[in-house]
Formats: C-alpha cells, sequence, structure tokens
C-alpha cells in the first residue's frame, strides 16, 4: 500500500459568533473576530496545498444552517474549489448545525468534491487508483440525529485504506461538554472494520484511540468561547506504507482565549495589580506564537484591594487601562472581562461561631447548602425573572438548578459580607 | 448625644429666642397652651433631619416674628465633642456643620451623632407628643421595625444593606416594570432579530437571482456571436473601402515602368561616392608636394659640425670637480679660522695647569684618576663624615632634654614624700577593720535579740502578775517585784536616752542605764524567790518557767555582747554605741586608703626619677662613642689625600672645586689636539682638487693661478658650463636626423594613396557603364527614375496585402476590388453598421439586468452585517444572563439577610421587650407582669397580674399609653448599647397618666436620664410636681425647670 497524506479538519462553525463576550470590542478587535472563522478555513486550504495532502476530510458542523449564512457557504466553497485547483480532493459531511434539511444557498461544488448524503456512502480518495483509500461516511439528514449511526457502517471491502468520516458523540468517560448527537462508544467504532475514524463535533482535539483503528476529534479550528481556550486546528494524518498511521497536530487558529486567574491577596495597590496584569498579558501574548488574545481575567483571593475593587467604576478602569497598552497592538490582546471574585480578608469559620446577625448569615448558607429544600426557598423568586415570557427565550435554559443554586448562594455570601462589613 | 443649647432665629411664634445651655440630666420646658411647646419639639426635629419640602402636608412653623426661618442647635456627643448644627431653610442658607470654632464638618458628622438613626426611628423613638405615643404603627414600620432589630443584632447598617439590594435589583429587573436594564437589553434583542429575519428574508433571493443571472448571460453570448459576425462584415466592407486608394496607386506606377527604358545594375549611390574619390584626388596630390618640402629641410640640419665636441669625454671628471666644488671653497674660507682658535686652545690649557699648581703639567693632568670608582669613594667619605657629626649632635641634644626630665622628675618625688608625711597613720589595718565589722554585725544581731527577749520577758511578768493578783493580798509582796521591773525600765531608757543624745549624754545615759539594769535584776530575784513560796497554778508555773528561760538566754547574750565590745572599749552596748564604733571603723578605713594612695604616688614618683637619670647616663655614653666614630672618619680621609700627593688641607666638601679643575684641563688638551687633526685634513684636501682641476684646464685652453686658489674654483664653472653647451648641441643634431627618417616615410604614404584613389576613381566609371564622369552622371539620373516606380508599386501592394489580413489572399482582394466600385461600398457598409448598433443596445440592456443581478448577489455574498448582529445577539444575551444572575445573586442575598432577621426578630425580641416589661410594671405597680410578641407575628400582648393576655386596644388609653412608652424605654435601652445615646424629648406625653402611674413614669424617666439627656414639654404644673417630687425621692440632681412664655 503506497502513502496516503490527509488532513482533518471539523466544526469550522464559518461565520458564527463569539460567544460568552459582553462588552462591545473595539474595532480593530471586532473586525479580528468577524473573521476569525474565515481566516482559519483559510490557513486549512493554505496548510493542506503547502502540505500537498491528497485530500481533506472535513467531519460536520461547518457553518451554523440557523444563521443563515450565505457568506459562510460561499466563503466554503471557494476554499474548496481552490483546493481541487490544487489537486486535493475533499469529502465532507454534515453534522448537527448543518444538517441536510437546514437552509442551504444554491452553489456549485467542484468536482472533487464529495459531500455525503443521508445513509452511509463510500467513495475512493483517488479515482484513478480506487483500491489504494476510500472514505466512507454520512450526513445528518437533520438536527436531532439521537441513534447511533457508528452501528449501521456498511461493510468494509479489504485492502484499501479505510476512513469513517462522522459527525459523533464518542461518549467517552461520559461527555456531557457536548450535546449526545449519533452517540457511540469506543467499541462500536472498534468494530466497525475501519482503518481510521475521522470524527467531528467535540471541540476539543484528542486522540481517543492511536491504531487499529485510529479515532481521533480535530476540534474546532477557532476557539469561539472562553472555554475553547488554548491552540485549535486540525490533524494531519500520515499512513505509511506498512499502515501504521501518524498523526500530526497543526494549529491554524487567529484569536486564542485565555482565562487569568490572579489572586489580589499578593497586592497592595490598584497600581501594583495593574502592573503585574499588564505583566501576564504580555507574558500570555508571547507564548502564543504570534496569535491575538481574548483575556478573560479573574480576580480571585482575599484581600483588602478588594475595598478599592468593589467601588463604582474599578474594575471597569482596570479594564480600560489594559485595553489601552494591550488592545491596540498587533497581534492584540483584549480584555473582554474583569470578573471580581476576591473578597475581603475574612475569617469565616471565626465569624460563624459568633453571635451576631452575620454568624446567623453564614450559619444560614451552611445550612442551606445541606439542605435543598431551604435552598430551593432561598432560591424562591427567581422563576419571576427567569420564567418571564419576555426573557424565557434568553433565560431559561440558565435558570439557576440546584447546583448552580449552590454557587448563587456563595455570591450572595460574598455580597452580604461585603454589605455588612462596610 | 445631647443638646447643649438651642437659637431659634424664626420658627413659628419664636424670633432670636435662646436657651441653655442644658447642663441637668432632665429639663421640663413648662409653658401654657399654645406657649409653643410642640413647635419647640418641632424645631429640634427639623434641624436634625431637615425641613419638610412645599408638597408636604405638615405645618412648615412660618417665621411669624421675623427672622431667617431656621436656628441652630450646640450639640455634644458623649465624648464631649461639641458640633454646631446650623439648618435654615433651603432658600436661605440650608444646613451647615461647623465645630464651636466655626471650622465646617462634613454632613456625615450629624449622621453619627444621630446613631445614623432614621427620621422616623427619631419620631418614633426618641423625640415624640401624645398622639405618637400610642401610635400602634411603631412595631410595624419596616424602617422603624429594622432599625429596632438590627441594632440588636449589632449590624446598624442591615436596613441600607437591604436597600442596597433591593434598589440594585430594581435597576437590573422589576417585575411589571420598563425601566431596567434587561428590558432594555430585551427591546435591543428584539431590534436586532427583526433586522436578522429581515437580511435572511433576502438570503432566499441567492437562488432566484442566480438563475436570472444564468439566463441574462445566455442571451448576451448569444447576441455577442451576432453581433460579431456583423463586425466581421463590416470589417471587410471597411477593408476595401481602405484598399481602394492603394489599388488606384497600384495601377499608376505600373503604367509609367512600362514607358521608361530600364537601367540595371547601376551603382548604388554612384554619383555621391564619384564626387568623393575627385575630392579625395586632390587631396591627397596637396599633401604629397608638403612632404617633399619637409624632407628637405630636415636634411640641412642632421649634417651641421659641433666645436669641443671632445668635452664630453671628460664628462665625468668635470662632474665630480663640480660636486666638490663647495667643500673646496669652505675649506680655503675656513682653513684661517681653525688656525686661530688652535692659538687660542693652547692658551686656555696653559692658563688651566698654572691655575692647579706649579707641579702641575699635561702629563699629570692626564695621569690623576677621576675615575667613578674613586668619584664614590670620595662620597662615601664625605657622608661618613658628615653623619657621624650628625650623630654626635644628637646625642648633645638628648643628653640635655633627659638633664631637665631628670630635674623635673626630682621635684615631683620630693613633692609626694611631702604628701605622705603629711597623711594620718591609723592605729589598725584593714584586715582588723574587716574583722572588727564583722564583730559589730554579731552584735547587732545579737542586741536585737536581747530587745526581744526583754519584750517577751515584760509580757509575761505581765501576764503572771495578772494571775497571781487575787491570790496575793500582800500588797507589799505584790510591790516587791515592781521597783525591780521598774529599775530595770528606767535603766534601757537611759542607754536609750544617751544613744540618742550622743557624746557626753551618751557615756552619762549608758552608765545610768547599765547602773538601774543591775540594780533591777538583784531585786527581781530576790523578790521572785520570794514570791515563789506560795503554791502556784500550772498556767503560771508554765508561764514562769518561759519567763525564767528568757532570762537566762538574756543573761548569755549579755555576757557574749561585754565579750565581743572588748576590742572597742565600750562601757555599754547599745544600738547608739555599736553605730559610733562603725563609724570610727569608717574613719580609720579612709585613711588607710588616702595613706595607700599617697605611699603609691611616691613610689611612682621614685621610679620616674630613677628612669630618666638612666637616660642620662646612656646619653652621656652614646656622646663619646659619638665623637670615636667622627675622628677615625676624619684620618681615613687624610690618610686618602696624601695618597693622591693632595694638601691635608682639602676637605671633602672642596675636594669638588680640585676635581672640576682637572675635568676642565682634562677636556681643553682633548679639544686642542682635535683641532691639529682637523688643520691638516683641510690642506690636504686643498691640494689635491686644485692639481685634478689644473689637469683638465690645460686641455680646453683654461689657466690656474696656485697663488690665488680661486681660479681654480672659476675654472671647473667653465668646465661645467662647456660640457652643458656641447652637449645641448649634438641632441639637436640627433633630433633633426630622426625627423628626416620621419618625413621620408610620410612622402612614401602620401604617394600612394593618390595612386589608390585614382584607380577606384576609374573602376567606379567602368562600373556604371560609362567613359567618363559626365555619362556617368546622366546614367545616374535615369536609374533614380526606375527605382522610384518600382517603390510606389512595392508600398501599394504592400499595403494591400496588409490590408487582406492575415490568412487571407492577397489575390482573392484585389478579385473584389476588381468585382466593385467606390459607392457600393459605402452604401453596404451602411447598411451593416446599423444592424451592430441594433445588437450592441439589446446587450447594453442586457448587462445591466445583469449588472444589477450581480450587485444583488455580491451584496449577499458580501453582506457582513448579520455577523455583526450575530455577534451583538449575543453579547446582548450574555449580558442579559450576567445581569440575570446579578439580580439572582441579590435575590439570595436579600433572602439571606431576611431570613437572619427573621429569626433575630423572634430570638432578640424579648430583649427589647424584657426592658418594656420592667418599666410597664414599674409605672402600672406590678399590675401587668409581662409584655411578649406572639412568635411570627408583630403583635404585642401584655399580660396582667390575673394572667388575663390583653391586645393594646384592651387596655384603657392611658395604660396603653405606658405600654407604649415602655415600648420606647426598651427599645432606647436596646439602641444605646449599638449606638450613640439620642436625647429623648416628649411633649406632654403623659397627660392621661394617673397620679401614681405618673410620678412612677417620671421615675422611670430619671432613670433613663442616667443614659439619655431627657426634655419634658408640659402645660400641667402636676406634670412638673411628679418629676420634682420623684428627682427628691430618688435623691437625683434637681431637675432644671425652663418656662415658655
Amino acid at each position: 500500500m503506497s502513502r496516503i497524506r490527509f488532513a482533518h479538519a471539523a466544526d469550522l462553525h464559518l461565520d458564527s459568533p463569539f460567544k460568552g463576550l459582553r462588552a462591545a470590542a473595539p474595532s480593530q478587535v471586532a473586525d479580528a473576530l468577524y473573521a476569525a472563522t474565515f481566516k482559519a478555513w483559510d490557513n486549512i486550504v493554505e496548510l493542506c496545498i503547502d502540505e500537498q495532502v491528497d485530500a481533506l476530510l472535513v467531519a460536520g458542523d461547518i457553518y451554523d444552517g440557523a444563521d443563515r449564512s450565505l457568506r459562510a457557504q460561499l466563503k466554503f466553497v471557494e476554499g474548496l474549489k481552490k483546493l481541487d485547483r490544487a489537486g486535493v480532493h475533499s469529502f465532507v459531511c454534515h453534522g448537527n448545525h448543518d444538517p441536510l434539511d437546514g437552509w442551504e444557498a444554491r452553489l456549485d461544488y467542484p468536482p472533487s468534491c464529495k459531500r455525503f448524503g443521508p445513509e452511509w456512502e463510500s467513495s475512493p480518495v483517488f479515482q484513478d487508483d480506487p483500491g489504494r483509500a476510500v472514505v466512507c461516511g454520512i450526513s445528518y439528514p437533520t438536527r436531532q440525529v439521537t441513534k447511533n449511526l457508528a452501528l449501521h457502517v456498511p461493510q468494509v471491502e479489504p485492502g484499501p485504506f479505510s476512513i469513517g468520516l462522522l459527525h459523533a458523540n464518542a461518549n467517552v468517560g461520559g461527555n456531557r461538554e457536548h450535546e449526545p448527537y449519533a452517540p457511540c462508544s469506543l467499541a462500536d467504532l472498534e468494530a466497525a472494520g475501519i482503518d481510521y475514524w475521522a470524527l467531528g463535533h467535540v471541540h476539543r482535539h484528542q486522540v481517543l484511540r492511536e491504531q487499529g483503528p485510529a479515532v481521533a476529534y480535530p476540534g474546532n479550528p477557532q476557539g469561539r468561547q472562553p472555554n475553547e481556550s488554548g491552540a485549535r486546528g486540525l490533524y494531519l494524518v500520515e499512513v505509511e506504507d506498512g499502515g501504521s498511521i501518524c498523526l500530526e497536530f497543526r494549529p491554524v487558529d487567529l484569536v486564542r482565549w485565555e482565562t487569568l486567574p490572579v489572586n489580589i491577596g499578593d497586592f497592595e495597590t490598584e497600581q501594583a495589580l495593574l502592573d503585574r496584569l499588564s505583566n501576564e498579558l504580555g507574558n500570555l501574548l508571547d507564548s502564543a506564537e504570534g496569535r491575538s488574545l481574548v483575556v478573560r481575567i479573574q480576580l480571585q483571593g482575599r484581600g483588602e484591594l478588594h475595598r478599592s475593587l468593589r467601588q463604582p467604576n474599578a474594575i471597569d478602569h482596570l479594564l480600560e487601562k489594559l485595553n489601552e497598552e494591550w488592545a491596540g497592538q498587533t497581534p492584540f490582546a483584549w480584555c473582554e472581562r474583569i470578573e471580581d471574585q476576591s473578597t475581603l480578608p475574612f475569617d469565616r469559620e471565626a465569624h460563624r461561631q459568633g453571635a451576631d446577625f452575620l454568624a446567623e448569615v453564614l450559619r444560614g448558607v451552611d445550612q442551606a447548602k445541606g439542605d435543598a429544600e431551604l435552598l430551593d426557598r432561598l432560591g424562591a423568586g427567581l422563576g419571576v425573572l427567569y420564567q418571564h415570557h419576555r426573557f424565557r427565550r434568553q433565560l431559561s435554559e440558565c435558570a439557576p438548578g440546584t447546583e448552580k443554586l449552590a454557587e448563587l448562594l456563595d455570591e450572595a455570601e460574598a455580597m452580604v459580607v461585603d454589605l455588612l462589613g462596610e | 448625644m445631647r443638646i447643649r443649647d438651642l437659637h431659634i432665629e424664626g420658627f413659628g411664634r419664636f424670633a432670636d429666642w435662646r436657651r441653655g445651655p442644658f447642663e441637668r440630666p432632665v429639663t421640663l420646658f413648662r409653658g401654657d397652651n399654645e406657649a409653643g411647646k410642640s413647635t419647640l419639639l418641632e424645631f429640634v426635629r427639623r434641624l436634625l433631619f431637615g425641613f419638610p419640602d412645599g408638597r408636604s402636608r405638615s405645618n412648615p412653623y412660618p417665621p411669624l416674628a421675623g427672622g431667617r426661618h431656621g436656628g441652630r442647635l450646640n450639640l455634644v456627643d458623649e465624648a464631649g465633642k461639641a458640633v454646631v448644627v446650623q439648618r435654615f431653610q433651603r432658600t436661605e442658607g440650608g444646613l451647615r456643620l461647623t465645630d464651636p470654632n466655626g471650622a465646617a464638618l462634613p454632613d456625615a458628622e450629624l449622621q453619627r451623632l444621630l446613631g445614623h438613626h432614621s427620621q422616623a426611628v427619631f419620631q418614633n423613638i426618641f423625640a415624640f407628643t401624645l398622639d405618637e405615643l400610642h401610635d400602634e404603627a411603631l412595631l410595624q414600620d419596616d424602617r422603624v421595625n429594622s432599625q429596632i432589630y438590627s441594632a440588636g443584632m449589632g449590624v446598624i447598617n442591615l436596613p441600607d444593606a437591604l436597600k442596597t439590594l433591593n434598589d440594585e435589583k430594581r435597576a437590573l429587573f422589576l417585575q411589571g416594570g420598563r425601566l431596567h436594564k434587561i428590558y432594555d437589553l430585551a427591546e435591543d434583542l428584539d431590534q436586532i432579530a427583526a433586522k436578522l429575519n429581515e437580511i435572511n428574508e433576502n438570503a432566499a433571493d441567492y437562488g432566484r437571482l442566480s438563475v436570472e443571472l444564468e439566463r441574462i448571460e445566455e442571451n448576451m453570448r448569444e447576441l455577442k456571436a451576432r453581433s460579431q459576425h456583423n463586425q466581421s462584415l463590416l470589417n471587410k466592407q471597411s477593408q476595401l473601402e481602405q484598399a481602394w486608394s492603394d489599388w488606384n496607386d497600384l495601377h499608376e506606377a505600373e503604367r509609367e515602368l512600362s514607358s521608361i527604358l530600364a537601367i540595371e545594375n547601376f551603382p548604388a549611390n554612384g554619383v555621391n561616392r564619384l564626387e568623393v574619390l575627385e575630392d579625395q584626388i586632390r587631396a591627397a596630390q596637396r599633401e604629397f608636394n608638403s612632404s617633399e618640402d619637409a624632407v628637405a629641410t630636415a636634411r640641412n640640419q642632421a649634417e651641421v659640425a659641433i666645436e669641443h665636441e671632445s668635452v664630453l669625454d671628460h664628462a665625468g671628471e668635470i662632474s665630480n670637480l663640480q660636486q666638490g666644488l663647495t667643500a673646496f671653497a669652505n675649506d680655503i674660507h675656513g682653513l684661517p679660522q681653525r688656525q686661530a682658535e688652535l692659538g687660542q686652545q693652547e692658551n686656555a690649557l696653559k692658563e688651566t695647569l698654572r691655575d692647579l699648581g706649579p707641579d702641575w703639567d699635561v702629563e699629570r693632568l692626564e695621569g690623576f684618576d677621576l675615575s667613578l670608582v674613586v668619584r664614590e669613594e670620595i662620597a662615601r667619605q664625605s657622608d661618613g663624615l658628615q653623619e657621624a657629626e650628625r650623630r654626635l649632635e644628637q646625642c648633645r641634644s638628648a643628653l640635655a632634654q633627659y638633664q631637665r626630665l631628670l630635674q623635673e622628675a626630682v621635684a615631683e618625688q620630693q613633692v609626694a614624700q611631702n604628701n605622705l608625711d603629711a597623711a594620718p597613720a591609723p592605729a589598725i589595718d584593714q584586715e582588723q577593720i574587716g574583722q572588727r565589722r564583722a564583730a559589730l554585725r554579731q552584735m547587732q544581731s545579737w542586741l536585737t535579740k536581747v530587745n526581744s527577749i526583754q519584750a517577751r520577758a515584760s509580757d509575761l511578768q505581765a501576764q503572771l502578775d495578772g494571775i497571781e493578783m487575787p491570790a496575793m493580798p500582800d500588797e507589799r509582796q505584790r510591790g516587791g517585784l515592781a521597783p525591780s521591773i521598774a529599775g530595770f525600765f528606767i535603766g534601757l531608757a537611759f542607754l536609750a536616752g544617751g544613744a540618742a543624745l550622743g557624746d557626753a549624754a551618751l557615756f552619762m545615759g549608758m552608765a545610768a542605764g547599765i547602773t538601774l539594769i543591775g540594780v533591777a535584776a538583784y531585786l527581781f530575784v530576790v523578790r521572785k524567790s520570794l514570791i515563789r513560796k506560795p503554791a502556784e497554778s500550772p498556767l503560771a508555773a508554765s508561764i514562769r518557767e518561759s519567763l525564767r528561760q528568757a532570762e537566762a538566754e538574756l543573761q548569755k547574750l549579755r555576757s557574749a555582747l561585754a565579750q565581743e565590745a572588748e576590742p572597742f572599749h565600750l562601757e555599754v552596748v547599745n544600738d547608739a554605741a555599736l553605730h559610733a564604733a562603725e563609724n570610727m571603723l569608717n574613719v580609720a578605713e579612709v585613711q588607710l586608703r588616702e595613706r595607700a594612695s599617697q605611699t603609691e604616688a611616691l613610689e611612682k614618683a621614685t621610679r620616674l626619677k630613677e628612669g630618666r637619670r638612666n637616660r642620662e647616663r646612656q646619653s652621656s655614653k652614646a656622646i663619646e662613642q659619638a665623637e670615636a666614630i667622627l675622628q677615625r672618619s676624619k684620618a681615613k680621609w687624610r690618610t686618602w689625600l696624601a695618597e693622591r700627593h693632595l694638601p691635608e688641607d682639602v676637605l671633602p666638601a672642596t675636594i669638588g672645586e680640585l676635581r672640576g679643575k682637572v675635568d676642565l684641563g682634562k677636556s681643553q688638551l682633548r679639544a686642542l689636539r682635535g683641532s691639529r687633526t682637523q688643520i691638516g685634513a683641510m690642506q690636504d684636501s686643498i691640494n689635491q682638487y686644485v692639481a685634478a682641476a689644473e689637469q683638465l684646464a690645460v686641455k680646453f685652453g683654461l689657466v690656474i693661478d696656485r697663488n690665488d686658489l680661486h681660479t681654480a674654483a672659476t675654472a671647473v664653472r667653465q668646465l661645467a658650463e662647456l660640457r652643458i653647451e656641447v652637449d645641448k648641441k649634438v641632441r639637436e643634431r640627433e633630433s633633426a636626423k630622426e625627423q628626416l627618417r620621419d618625413t621620408r616615410r610620410q612622402l612614401q604614404r602620401r604617394k600612394q594613396s593618390l595612386q589608390e584613389a585614382e584607380q577606384e576613381k576609374k573602376t567606379l566609371l567602368q562600373s556604371g557603364g560609362a567613359g567618363d564622369a559626365e555619362a556617368f552622371r546622366q546614367r545616374a539620373e535615369q536609374h533614380r527614375l526606375c527605382v522610384e516606380l518600382e517603390e510606389r508599386r512595392g508600398e501599394a501592394l504592400g499595403r494591400l496585402q496588409r490590408l487582406s489580413g492575415p490568412g487571407q489572399s492577397l489575390e482573392e482582394l484585389k478579385w473584389r476590388l476588381a468585382q466593385t466600385d467606390l459607392q457600393a461600398i459605402e452604401k453596404e457598409k451602411h447598411r451593416l453598421d446599423q444592424e451592430s448598433q441594433e445588437i450592441n443596445q439589446r446587450i447594453n440592456g442586457l448587462s445591466e439586468q445583469r449588472g444589477s443581478a450581480q450587485t444583488q448577489l455580491g451584496q449577499l455574498i458580501g453582506e457582513e452585517e448579520s455577523s455583526k448582529l450575530r455577534t451583538e445577539r449575543h453579547r446582548l444575551v450574555e449580558a442579559m444572563r450576567g445581569h440575570a444572575r446579578a439580580w439572582a445573586v441579590r435575590t439570595v442575598a436579600e433572602n439571606l439577610l431576611k431570613k437572619a432577621q427573621a429569626k433575630f426578630e423572634r430570638e432578640r425580641q424579648p430583649g427589647v421587650l424584657r426592658d418594656a416589661q420592667k418599666f410597664f410594671s414599674s409605672i402600672t405597680g406590678g399590675h401587668y407582669r409581662t409584655v411578649f410578641s406572639p412568635l411570627g407575628q408583630p403583635e404585642i400582648r401584655v399580660t396582667d397580674s390575673n394572667e388575663n393576655v390583653k391586645r393594646p386596644n384592651q387596655l384603657s388609653r392611658g395604660t396603653r399609653e405606658q405600654l407604649f412608652l415602655s415600648l420606647r424605654f426598651g427599645l432606647i435601652r436596646e439602641l444605646g448599647q449599638h449606638s450613640e445615646p439620642q436625647p429623648v424629648i416628649l411633649d406632654d406625653a403623659l397627660v392621661n397618666f394617673d397620679p401614681r402611674r405618673g410620678k412612677k413614669a417620671a421615675e422611670a424617666f430619671l432613670d433613663l436620664a442616667e443614659t439619655n439627656q431627657v426634655l419634658v414639654f408640659t402645660c400641667h404644673p402636676q406634670i412638673v410636681e411628679w418629676f420634682t417630687e420623684a428627682a427628691e425621692s430618688k435623691g437625683a440632681e434637681p431637675l432644671e425647670i425652663i418656662n415658655i412664655e
């Protein structure tokens, strides 16, 4: 068997917005964010051409069909045509965000592109040498696909190197971060007789199994929310003559998300804190391989500085200073938010043992954490907002359940300590 | 806080009204109805909390009697800090806080003084009227209620905290409201959703537009094909039109060519070439003639003869003479001067030898050794002599100094000896002093014991006397011991008196005391023996035995004391004697230390004197040694002089002068010999130069006079000039020969050129078919005409070929031209042009349609607004969720606080009510026992002495007022534990109390006045009496009573 080189990407989510931002970005940053998913796709195409791969595999969620972004679909096809001109074949399947019954513009795909339909199909990688490698793939006919598609893979002929292209939640270790679409287990994938499973859906790149068969998620090529931090890209896969598979992760992202936790207990003045934050941003930029950064700062710990930070506009002022210095640079580091989770120096246990009002509050918090009914009583009345007919659409999914109520309780306690400590 | 005094500038009926200072705990303001008591209460409230605004229905209390509407209060806090509160209606100045010196204070200072209580709390609890006294809203007012309980809980800012939370919540979300952040965000989101819907609908047009664009492009392709075909036909007609003029030219050229004789193979550019050749032949002839003249001239110059040409054979010798000419001239000029200098040198040497001495000549001068070794020897001997002399001088100086120091030491020794002789010498030494001090300490100890035992003995004796008295009616016997005891104590008294008075009295006292003690002891012993005779009780026997032991011990101690006192020669031993003896020991010790010091000083002076005497002797010996060294150095110098035959009186210091003269003589001798050698060399050089010059001068007719050596120099210069002149002529002749050769070669070349030009002209004429130049020119003109017509024909054909286009035949074009005429061409062309315009118009129309479709598609493709709108939508949703979370946190925080508050209200309430109950029970004389609040109900209940539970509205008016007054007392006590105590002001609040309860209430107010200032406004003399009587019965400070008129 001769050598095969292909690129495995997924979850492009072209033209889908960055999530989790509350502040409006400055124009330079906003422009970069709008263009980020497209640039990452351009980088994928360039990488395929530069590396002279035989094929590019895209495992679903190319764009968000619900967004009806014509631009996303056009840019995608434009990239495929560029690959076609460079002699690179492309194999595409659709996932829950871009199912076949979703909105789609009338576009001409290049002849070397194979888009898989709602049933399992096989397609040779090399038209002139069909026995060398074959791709088996399937697209979601609709958004909600809850059956295990891996169980229905057609019998693969022995001989060609076989690649399975699937958008699915391979439920390894109970993956709860993503919706359980087309759920399957590693054993299901192993039983299908495929040599390489090119999966999509999970946004963190990971190799579930290296050989026999190799199973990998390349993750999304551009992080779009705070919990999608670090480098994002695709896998460059090389199949040696003997059938051994070598995977190399290649970052193609433009902008990276970072979370920067800082303990305020180490600082006496706001200036000292500002200096440290500025320094840390510089360090993050230095280690970002030339990428721009969207940074969320979390102020933690206990310290007198909290007294200054809770003053009106103090956090905004800090944010403004940092962005004045770093957001205008190229590459930039834009702080989208500073979360003040810090508190005043406070010996909770000592206060809890007291007989005053605050002690009663603290004991009430502890009691509520161990008493679901009491916890519910403390959270009584929240439904007025979260289930309000006017705001339900935006808020109902983040209505605090028992677990979130416990978090709210901690924040509420900190707020009460602040208010009563004044 | 206390109100120290007040000043009303204008308020109600008061104008410029001042009262105070209110120093007493309770102040009563007494006045009739409408005297202004309620006005005063309201004045205080408003000064502290502000004037109501114009919309309020409350009485504005305008300044009816004039003055600015307002006034000032002087307040003092618990720590004694004074604050002046000045408040006027806002239009007249508003609030101003200052210290007593007028320095401004922040508004927060007033809040602090007011214990951060709200106006409602102050009005309901601290400063109230009769009407307000039984206001049941007291415990139902949230603000008051919260303030009451939070104060009890140690968190005075609970109401603020709850208010802050509520305010922040309302800003984030308010059910049913629209003025909150979440609603604003929802509105923005709706707008974005509408815009996105619009854009999404546009996106659906993409397919329709794509199909339309394809149709338009197909139509355009078809029309463009027709247009191209039409254009092709039009081009062909244009081609014929353009070719028509060339077609005519072609015909004309061919006709003229056929009418003239053709000359073929005529040389190209023949006439011009002929004229050039004729010009070349004429120029070559002129140059040939010129070269012949130049050859003749050069030949004459190359054959000329030169005189004295042989002088060049001696050029080297002449050159050498020229080079030596300067040295020769210097020698003949310098020789006499050198000879004169030699004479002067000889005279100077002679003078130096004379100066050295008669026995000095050239030979001794040369033989005198002045080497470096000798010079160093002289220096060494000179240094030795100088060192010996310096050493001798130092030793002499040291001897003089030590002699002076010795005299000083002798004087010091004498002074020390005198001091020692004058110091007193004690009889005892230091060791004896130590022993005697120890003896004194022992005696002191014994003496203390003696006194103690004596006291014990006296006590025992007294006890014994007390026991024996009834059994001893014999007064004589009983009195028998008295003289001995009295004598003993009188003796002790004498001893003590002597010790106290000192010196003479000491001796007298001691002697008398000891005598009396001795007599007393004798009497005591004799009488005791007599007294013991009758039978004794066991107690008396025991006491007597103790007394006996004490006396035995006393005796033993006295004996030891007497023995120890012997060395001190003390006649009596008591504290004073021991003290005197100790003083004597102290004096002796001081004298011993003084004498030891003087002895040490004398020894030190003696050691110093001996040391300096030794130094004096050592200095004398050093002088002797230095003198011996000096003598040895001088003898060695004299020996050195003798060895060199030099006079003895020469000193190391003067030997340098002699050495200088010898150095001078030696240098003069060397210079003299050098001058002699130089003069001989100069004479030899002159003779050789003249001989060489003379040898050459003869050959070329020049004369040298040996007597005048300058003629030799002149002859040499003439020979040099002759050589230069001959050399120049020879070079000129050689140059002329070279020029002759060059002109001959040039003549030859020019002749050849002339021949070649003539041959070329001949060849040209032959090629043009002519025998001479004239015939050649005629044939050339005929040939030019033929060529020109051929060119016209060729050009016309070329243009037609070009017009026929690539790949098309010229012959076809010519055929087509032959088939038509110019008019037919223009007609066809016009028809085709019309048709093309129609097609183009249709294409333009389609092009516009395509542009429009492409623009719409481009807008759809390049549309970025939806991206931004989606991003904004996410941002707004995120912001809304953030606000919702903030609201949720505040809701939970509020619930936490309310839960804790509810619990505290349940559990802390008894603290307030307990105090209230105490007051209520006291005021009602115990008729009511308890005050309580049912759990979870904001209500008050009381129980009477029969355990009947009653609500406030079931009580009589007076009792209900007493209940609420008691509740206020409880609250005032509770609040006072956690915040600044406030003045309590009541306006005729006790009018419904019966005299007994009224007086009890007055007593309760007096109790309260220990912590809070109490101001009472009343128009009832009875109330004044209750307070006055209560103060008297409690023994409290008198009241201060102020009449309001």
